[in-house]
């Protein structure tokens, strides 16, 4: 999600989740935030955004976000490998 | 056996103060035994939501699957604690209270639950509310992959 210029990205875990948050103009996090993301990728969790306002979002799976990349509002949620138990 | 110390005994297994091995049952009379049976699942599930309710891990989750719901789907949460999603060829209900997924079919005014689907973390120990968040977006997202990957346990079997 962008507010404001930021955006960030929401990794499920054990603690509910954890939000990774990034400005675009500031290349310090934007480092941090892909060094996150290229871990989680590597881990295997798969990346869902969400666009659009809350009720009236559109969810698709999408690949890994880019923190240098200026988008639209979009939300970002990671989840972990999961399979049928 | 008084039904007050039958609900006394019920509480203190489920809350670990006697062993399920120490169960008196001698004192239990028959007639009581699927009195009791009921109250021990009852009561056991009650406790497991109300740790889920109160973990913060749960809370924060459920935060954030609130984020993506629409204020009909909110509504629907907070009354009867699940969430429907509605796919072009299904119609499906989320529980985050329990991180499962459930396929339904409504028959005039009542639904029915046809097939009960787990698709869970094997690794990160999720609370059931983000389970269920994983559930809504592929649901949203891809609903053949969650069908081909989630196990699917038939509940009920229907002729058209």
């Amino acid at each position: 999600m962008e507010v404001g210029g930021r955006s960030t990205l929401d990794v499920l875990n054990a603690s509910g989740h954890l939000s990774i948050a990034w400005d675009v103009d500031n290349e310090a996090e934007v480092k941090a935030a892909e060094e996150a993301i290229e871990a989680l990728k590597a881990r295997g969790y798969a990346f869902f955004e969400a666009t659009g306002v809350p009720g009236k979002l559109t969810i698709q799976k999408a690949p890994a976000p880019s923190p240098k990349r200026r988008g639209a509002r979009k939300r970002h949620v990671a989840i972990p490998p999961m399979a049928g138990g | 056996m008084t039904d007050d110390a039958l609900v006394q005994l019920v509480t203190r297994v489920v809350h670990g103060d006697i062993a399920e091995a120490d169960i008196p049952w001698a004192v239990i009379d028959p007639g009581q035994l699927s009195t009791f049976r009921f109250l021990m699942r009852h009561e056991t599930a009650r406790l497991r939501r109300l740790r889920h309710r109160a973990s913060p891990a749960q809370r924060r989750a459920l935060t954030l699957l609130r984020g993506l719901l629409t204020p009909s789907q909110c509504a629907t949460l907070r009354r009867h604690r699940y969430v429907e999603v509605a796919t072009p060829q299904h119609l499906y209900r989320i529980y985050p209270s329990k991180g499962i997924t459930r396929r339904v079919v409504r028959r005039k005014t009542k639904t029915f639950a046809v097939i009960r689907y787990c698709y869970h973390d094997p690794d990160a120990h999720l609370p059931p509310a983000d389970v269920a968040l994983a559930h809504f977006l592929w649901l949203h997202a891809d609903e053949g992959a969650f069908l081909h990957s989630a196990n699917a346990h038939l509940t009920r079997t229907f002729h058209a």
